[in-house]
């Protein structure tokens, strides 16, 4: 079992080197980290597109569809959970 | 503001006041005075939880945050907002059910820019928002079903532009509509591997053309191996096909890898370290492309010499060049003499803002509190300092 995780280590550490070395996408998308939210909802208060909701589990959500990219949500968010 | 909005709010707030004695109940309250270049201010907040099991299978959730504020906190700030839920979790052996509902109130807010695409409508001012959610799953020894849906109406009033006196007019109050439903599933096989494919649809109701129109089909890998006692290595490869208008050819295809490793140095001391890529496949699958890197590490250190675990130490780094999240942070807090503390903390983003902060508290049995605060913030964007001073509790029971 241990060489399993092994080999799966290795492929995502190949995987993140391509990732790493490949161009930048044009445009801006953020992310939430869900492990690292704790669904305060002070990015759903400042977010101008109502571009964020919560989940099912009670974490914050980006809905890509709407979001414009502003970033009003990384700076206020208290986990830094917004990248 | 109106009196149907009174009503919910003490909605909320009543029947958790009333159960407040009976079960796991969590009082956050304070106000802040602060003062920036241009204006002074009071920030008020009051946050309540409370959470009772009927059964051991039937678990119900209330929760009111409610907060008045003249702070500047972004252009979309709101000075009145009011969150509240009511969720209920039932289970059963292998079956799950979790529904809930959230309200969220504005008031005082400000005029803001409609979606891009939205008739000739030039701004708005949000009223109300509800938001409805219901989640179920199966669970089999090794594998798991699960379905969500979700409902989020937003009441808003819209303004239009009045081309002979070139000012925004008040309309009628209207309404938009977003829908999130998925199915997903998740097998595990060898022990320590897993892998999941779901698919997620979302729609905004309100645009017919479908410009808020998303489908999402992932699939993923993932491992989660102890490697020793004291360390846990987590690591998952996702990939989603996104099929939507917002949604540019370049980035139809999210690449996710996520790597956390968890560590455990000694009683007092743990830490762990996050690293997530997300890149894009293009439509045409000739083309990979960076959207972000996401490198966090943090440590937390408890005082083994304050029996109530009040004296600690955590600090942390962000990296996320990309997207310019980079931050560094770090609180401390520690016993002085009974049960005074003194505390500071520091969060410095860059290209964001820089924040310091100190504190005195008094705790009393368990971990109940007041504390008084000072604080100071420097954006980084606008020249703009403010400082606040807080009263404030932490209560629970």
């Amino acid at each position: 079992m241990k060489r399993s995780s092994a080999v799966l280590i290795i492929v995502l550490v190949v995987v993140l080197v391509v990732a790493i070395a490949c161009k930048r996408v044009s445009i801006t998308e953020y992310h939430i980290d869900s492990s690292s939210c704790n669904g305060c909802g002070e990015c759903l208060r400042v977010c101008p597109n109502d571009a964020i909701l919560y989940n099912h589990l009670g974490k914050a959500e980006i809905d890509q569809s709407k979001c414009t990219q502003c970033g009003e949500c990384v700076a206020v968010c208290p986990n830094h959970a917004i990248y | 503001m109106s009196q149907p909005r009174h009503l919910l709010i003490l909605a909320f707030l009543l029947p958790v006041l009333a159960l407040a004695a009976q079960d796991a109940f969590l009082l956050k309250t304070g106000f802040s005075s602060f003062q920036d270049r241009k204006k002074e201010g009071v920030n008020a907040f009051n946050h309540l939880e409370w959470e009772h099991c009927f059964t051991p299978r039937l678990q119900l959730e209330l929760s009111s945050d409610l907060s008045s504020s003249d702070r500047y906190l972004a252009p979309a700030d709101q000075k009145f907002w009011h969150n509240g839920k009511l969720g209920a979790r039932y289970s059963v052996s292998n079956f799950d059910l979790a529904a809930s509902y959230r309200n969220t109130i504005y008031g005082s807010s400000k005029l803001l820019g409609l979606y891009p695409v939205w008739n000739n409508l030039q701004s708005q001012r949000k009223e109300m928002q509800h938001e409805s959610s219901l989640a179920v799953q199966y669970s089999l020894p090794a594998l798991s079903l699960q379905a969500q849906g979700r409902h989020k109406h937003l009441r808003f009033t819209p303004y239009e532009l009045d081309l002979n006196t070139f000012e925004l007019v008040e309309q009628d109050p209207a309404g938009v509509d977003d829908v999130y439903y998925g199915v997903g599933g998740r097998f595990d096989f060898l022990e320590y591997f897993s892998a999941s494919v779901a698919v997620d649809h979302k729609d905004g109701l309100f645009a017919k053309e479908g410009q808020y129109r998303l489908t999402d089909i992932s699939a993923s890998l993932a491992a989660q191996y102890p490697v020793s006692g004291q360390s846990h290595l987590e690591a998952s490869l996702q990939i989603t096909n996104r099929d939507g208008a917002a949604i540019s050819d370049e980035k139809r295809n999210l690449l996710q890898t996520r790597i956390r490793l968890q560590q455990q140095f000694s009683n007092d001391l743990r830490g762990w370290l996050l690293y997530v890529n997300n890149s894009c496949l293009a439509a045409d699958a000739r083309n990979i492309y960076l959207v972000s890197n996401y490198l966090r590490a943090q440590l937390q250190y408890t005082s083994p010499y304050d029996a109530s675990a009040g004296s600690f130490a955590c600090l942390g780094a962000k990296y996320s060049p990309e997207n310019k999240a980079n931050a560094w942070f770090g609180e401390v807090e520690h016993k002085l003499v009974r049960g005074l503390y003194a505390g500071a903390g520091f969060n410095l983003q860059p290209e964001r803002l820089n924040q310091y902060s100190g504190k005195l508290s008094y705790h009393f049995p368990g971990v109940n509190e007041v504390y008084l605060q000072y604080g100071f913030r420097d954006y980084q964007t606008g020249n703009r300092q403010t400082r606040y001073l807080s009263l404030g509790s932490n209560l629970y029971w």
